[in-house]
């Protein structure tokens, strides 16, 4: 069991830091979003008057894509205070998008970056390697590996009770770093289990990609596709062919309020119109589901001419055990509480993944103190940069957003690809001054790497509230009287991040005196 | 405040306490917070009980104010939090640990006293 806890630690690890990080910042990828899209800082609550559909809405769409042959329409809500429309075009399904204000439907500036709900969550599940899902499978390995880090750290654990409780903070360094290791992971216990668990289950369709071959082999004898065979029966969706001849749209009101008879007034947020100007159509209504954790997959179709309704889809007992669980990791509902427990649960995960390594490369030290440790001494580096690596990447991302000029194209690329090479740019940065220090000075060099890239990322982190304020006026006092939630909470998280980061750079600069002492001693 | 954060806080609140007990009850915390005083058997029963009650509360109160199933789910992580206080404290301040227990014991003494009142006085 520790050799399983060792190796499954120390190869995986860095990538499940990554994935942790990424997956704690995704708890809160809207209010991220509202931060690096200016023009979204908006409010919308339930208690205002939503657009007219037909009045409104309609003569937008006409207007800005009459032909497309899927029209989107989500409806302001309170994480995204704005109405968003999204078009399909003939030649590609890849769509463009418009955001609108609330009240007025103002059109408003392009955010002209993926945002973290566009890069940091999808990091976070494929790690935005999606060529034959490699990203997907490495964070499934991680997951695997993650599993089995907590079963057998739990078994390795042998004064699990005994010291249940136990954190010597004041003691030798390597004693201070296994309790926290131990105390977050003991105490985190359940929430990564289920976080992990979930995660893996949510993505069954990628590890399990053959499992509608085998479940929906009559439909394949008919000539359906399996995976259209599966869309259908268990998710509700079902593709339209045009029929070629035009065909025109019945009003959208009265099918949301026949919808909302059943779910409830204010209940829908989001309509698609397929082929809307065709004889062949349908109108399909999604409802949003604040008030439960099971993710409602439920939806309403309506002929687009007739305005009848062709179908109600309601996901099956089995399926919605799976929303269930899906609805455990997004944790889309409202519950502000839950919300940042799960962002605090998820960088509890961030600090056992942290210590552990940190432990790890520590008692190897210790142990080959003699000999040259270049394993450990790569080890070192490799963890420094997935640690402090990837935070400080983040930051670039967050900065970048901030300082680059509202230009749609920049250096012959578009801004928000400008956004993300900032952020793999800075992680490269960070990665070679990792190996350069630890190479150059095989004793202390580690030491020195984290204790640097811990007061860079505190200085990013500052940069980063004070380029906010610098470019959108909206500075901590003027957003904390506001109550503009999503910004402030960003600008007080990045000041705490570099408060700690701040601390724990204090710390390991008292720290590197003491080492070169103890270094003599052995000598 | 809303009667939903007001249950949260009370179930987290409870939690911390009840973990606290459940650190006395183990015979490091209990030497750690009161030294040479022995951790006799009727005491850890009495902390390890009054543990597990006051972490059945803090559900009843989660249960209070939301639906089951993120009642469930937060007081999970309360409970993950509340471990984390309480390891703090015996970090950082030890003897706190022992003022809770005792404001603990006060606090239920007076509901019960004012319970018995309230009863006498309805009757």
């Amino acid at each position: 069991m520790g050799e399983l806890h060792t190796w499954a630690g120390v190869l995986l690890g860095v990538l499940l830091f990554a994935v942790f990080w990424t997956g704690s910042l995704s708890v809160f990828d809207k209010e991220i979003d509202r931060w690096m899209m200016p023009s979204t800082r908006l409010h919308w609550d339930d208690s205002m008057q939503r657009p007219s559909l037909d009045r409104d809405i309609r003569p937008l769409l006409e207007q800005r894509a009459a032909n497309a042959p899927v029209w989107t329409i989500i409806l302001p809500l309170e994480r995204t205070p704005f109405l968003t429309l999204t078009y399909g075009s003939e030649e590609s399904r890849k769509s463009s998008r418009d955001l609108f204000h609330p009240i007025t439907l103002e059109p408003l500036a392009k955010p002209l970056t993926l945002g973290a709900s566009g890069f940091i969550y999808p990091f976070h599940h494929n790690l935005t390697l999606r060529y034959k899902n490699i990203g997907a499978w490495l964070v499934g390995i991680a997951g695997m590996a993650m599993l089995c880090l907590l079963v057998s750290g739990v078994v390795i654990h042998r004064k699990l009770f005994s010291e249940f409780f136990t954190l010597r903070l004041h003691r030798a360094f390597g004693r201070s770093t296994l309790d926290v290791h131990n105390v977050a992971g003991v105490a985190l216990l359940p929430f990564h289990l289920l976080i992990t668990l979930s995660g893996l289950i949510v993505a069954f369709a990628i590890y399990y990609p053959d499992a509608p071959q085998h479940t929906y082999r009559e439909q394949v004898q008919s000539g359906v596709s399996a995976e259209r065979a599966f869309l259908g029966e268990a998710l509700g969706r079902i593709r339209l062919r045009a029929a070629k001849e035009p065909g025109e749209l019945a009003p959208l009101e009265p099918m949301v309020a026949k919808a909302e008879q059943h779910w409830g007034p204010g209940s829908v947020y989001l309509l698609r119109v397929n082929n809307p100007k065709d004889a062949n159509g349908n109108v399909l209504l999604r409802r949003t589901s604040h008030s439960s954790v099971t993710k409602d997959i439920d939806n309403f179709r309506f002929a687009n001419v007739s305005g009848e309704v062709m179908g109600r889809f309601q996901a099956s007992a089995m399926v919605n055990t799976w929303n269930f669980i899906a609805g455990l990791h997004y944790i889309q509902f409202r519950h502000d509480a839950l919300r940042w427990l799960y962002f605090l649960g998820g960088l509890g995960g961030c600090v056992v993944i942290a210590t552990g390594l940190f432990f790890w490369t520590q008692a190897r030290r210790k142990k080959q103190q003699r000999h040259g440790h270049l394993g450990v001494s790569l080890l070192d580096a490799l963890s420094i940069a997935g640690v402090c690596g990837v935070i400080l990447a983040t930051l670039a991302f967050l900065l970048a957003n901030r300082c680059l000029p509202m230009q749609e194209q920049l250096f012959g690329l578009g801004r928000a690809r400008v956004e993300i090479l900032s952020f793999y740019a800075l992680w490269l940065v960070a990665s070679a001054h990792a190996v350069w220090r630890v190479m150059r000075d095989q004793r202390l060099g580690y030491l020195h790497a984290w204790r640097e890239q811990c007061t860079a990322i505190a200085l990013l982190a500052v940069l980063a509230v004070l380029a906010n304020w610098l470019t959108t006026g909206d500075h901590l006092l003027a957003t904390l009287r506001s109550g503009n939630g999503p910004v402030a909470g960003t600008d007080l998280c990045l000041l705490a991040a570099a408060a700690l980061a701040l601390l724990a750079a204090h710390k390991l600069r008292r720290r590197v005196p003491q080492e070169e002492t103890l270094e003599v001693a052995h000598v | 405040m809303s009667d939903a954060a007001l249950y949260s806080l009370l179930a987290l609140l409870l939690a911390v306490l009840g973990f606290a007990w459940l650190a006395l009850a183990l015979p490091n915390h209990w030497r750690q917070v009161h030294g040479s005083l022995p951790l006799t058997a009727p005491r850890q029963a009495i902390l390890r009980s009054g543990a597990s009650l006051m972490l059945g509360l803090s559900l009843l109160c989660s249960l209070a104010g939301d639906s089951p199933a993120m009642a469930i789910l937060l007081w999970l992580m309360l409970l993950s939090s509340a471990i984390v206080v309480v390891a703090c404290l015996l970090a950082c301040q030890p003897r706190w640990l022992h003022t809770i227990t005792l404001l603990t014991l006060l606090a239920f003494a007076g509901l019960i006293i004012a319970g018995v009142v309230g009863l006498k006085m309805a009757g």
